[in-house]
């Protein structure tokens, strides 16, 4: 055994002693600056958990994601359901799978987000696939219907591709007009520019501690109404609405109202301030910082993947990662 | 040791053990950078962990032990973000990866051709500067097994580039 260690076969111990003089290693100075690193983060981190805690912490997570959903102003679910001026046309079923902001999207790959929509005589699926890039839609009706992108051409068939900047679809169907305003990472080339500061719509998000990983629910401060403007000035909230008469909708406020990530965040540690057990107050901060850490992370990746050079954006990512 | 590392005992694991980590997931992952970020993730694990080094096997394979399950998670996660990568810069990357592969060091690129297993061995033996009797207990294999690995690795290399 000691052969192998001390002295190795003669036709590789060239090999090895390159491979033993080119490791890398640290500077003094590089080892003192990781060293203060580590300290800093393993002061700012809650400390690992037994099962006990590991529960605990789940369970404040899933209260805190609800909680800045509730906060975030820029829901899907109620949202979907708000009714536009035909009154009784309401998104009956909305299911969104990973429907994050482009960011998110950027880094965790891509989504598929799937909108129910009830009319008098059926349900049309409107299927979004985003691939980070691209946003391809499908839809799918029994009755006849049409659709367009933003102000575009009005549309027959059950799919297409949407346009660079187009910031939302409509749907025509029995006699009512359905809008599903898309958010950010909608626009195309343009989502990378807006989705790290605007913040993300959908505030679910997920906690390392917790291991929560997608939370769904949440309601829309700003009201419903129907998306008639088609503006495309950076907002990410995913409304959807249902609009039979668009003269008479309010538009909603969807880029005013979505609170940026950092908002979200204050707001979400205003409410762990207010519980009254310290050790549930401290999780749940300890908890919203791993969200606004993650949001921001993303938010970061999405901007480096702007960057030209690919060892350039290699080295930008990996600043995001130390950074949060 | 045993419960959370005093401050006294991480200066001496740190200053024992950064560099021989660095160089054994430098060689181990073939990117520095991500190689530093996991020699932070394990030593601050090694901070913030109540339970410690239970005795069970030597301090030094604890650690290695923390930071191969590290880069293993980083692995799994880093998967997503670099097929969003892959999908997003297909323009770009055929004119990136020609100087790409230019500036890249030859012999960390033929390391990243060994199989995984040889490429671990190698790296912890010459980066990480661990005994094979080290190495055989943080894989919990036999050290013939680590031998035959590392020789083979070694020849593979050799042969990549001479």
């Amino acid at each position: 055994m000691a052969r192998f260690d001390d002295q190795l076969p003669d036709d590789v111990r060239d090999i090895a002693e390159r491979l033993s003089a080119s490791r890398a290693t640290f500077t003094p100075l590089e080892l003192d600056e990781l060293r203060q690193r580590v300290q800093q983060r393993a002061q700012r981190a809650p400390g690992r958990r037994g099962l006990a805690g590991r529960m605990h912490a789940r369970w404040v997570a899933v209260l805190l994601a609800a909680g800045l959903l509730l906060t975030s102003g820029a829901g899907v679910v109620i949202a979907c359901e708000s009714v536009g001026g035909g009154g009784s046309q309401t998104f009956g079923t909305t299911s969104f799978h990973h429907a994050r902001d482009a960011s998110w999207c950027q880094y965790h790959g891509p989504y598929t987000r799937v909108i129910h929509i009830d009319t008098r005589h059926g349900v049309i699926t409107v299927t979004i696939v985003w691939d980070c890039r691209h946003m391809h839609v499908h839809f799918d009706y029994g009755f006849p219907f049409n659709w367009r992108f933003g102000d575009g051409d009005w549309n027959h068939g059950s799919d297409g591709d949407a346009p660079d900047g187009t910031s939302y679809v409509t749907v025509s169907a029995d006699g009512s007009t359905y809008t599903v305003p898309c958010g950010d990472g909608w626009s195309g080339a343009g989502w990378t520019g807006s989705s790290g500061s605007s913040g993300s719509s959908d505030s679910s998000g997920s906690s390392d501690s917790s291991g929560s990983s997608d939370s769904s629910g949440s309601s829309d401060s700003s009201g419903g109404g129907s998306n008639q403007g088609g503006s495309n000035s950076g907002s990410t909230s995913p409304n959807v609405s249902a609009s039979g008469n668009s003269a008479t909708n309010p538009t909603p406020a969807a880029s005013s109202s979505a609170p940026s990530i950092a908002e979200q965040y204050q707001n979400a540690l205003a409410a762990c301030r207010k519980l009254t057990s310290g050790q549930k107050r401290k999780a749940c901060i300890a908890n919203a910082t791993s969200l606004y850490r993650q949001q921001e992370l993303a938010a970061a990746i999405a901007r480096c993947h702007t960057l030209d050079g690919k060892h350039t954006r290699k080295a930008c990512i990996a600043a995001a990662h130390r950074k949060y | 040791m045993s419960g959370r590392v005093s401050g006294e005992t991480f200066e001496r694991l740190y200053n024992e053990h950064a560099t021989g980590l660095l160089g054994f997931l430098t060689y181990q992952t073939g990117d520095r950078a991500l190689a530093e970020d996991i020699v932070a993730d394990t030593f601050e694990r090694v901070l913030t962990t109540r339970s410690g080094w239970r005795g069970g096997s030597g301090e030094k394979t604890w650690l290695y032990s923390i930071a191969l399950n590290r880069m293993r998670d980083l692995a799994r996660r880093r998967g997503a973000e670099t097929r969003a990568l892959e999908r997003t810069t297909s323009l770009v990357g055929a004119v990136d990866e020609i100087g790409a592969v230019a500036d890249r060091d030859l012999l960390m690129r033929s390391l990243q051709t060994l199989s995984e297993e040889e490429r671990a061995v190698v790296a912890l033996r010459f980066g990480g500067d661990l005994s094979l009797g080290e190495i055989a207990k943080l894989l919990q294999e036999r050290q013939s097994t680590i031998e035959g690995r590392l020789y083979r690795g070694l020849r593979r290399l050799r042969d990549l580039v001479d």
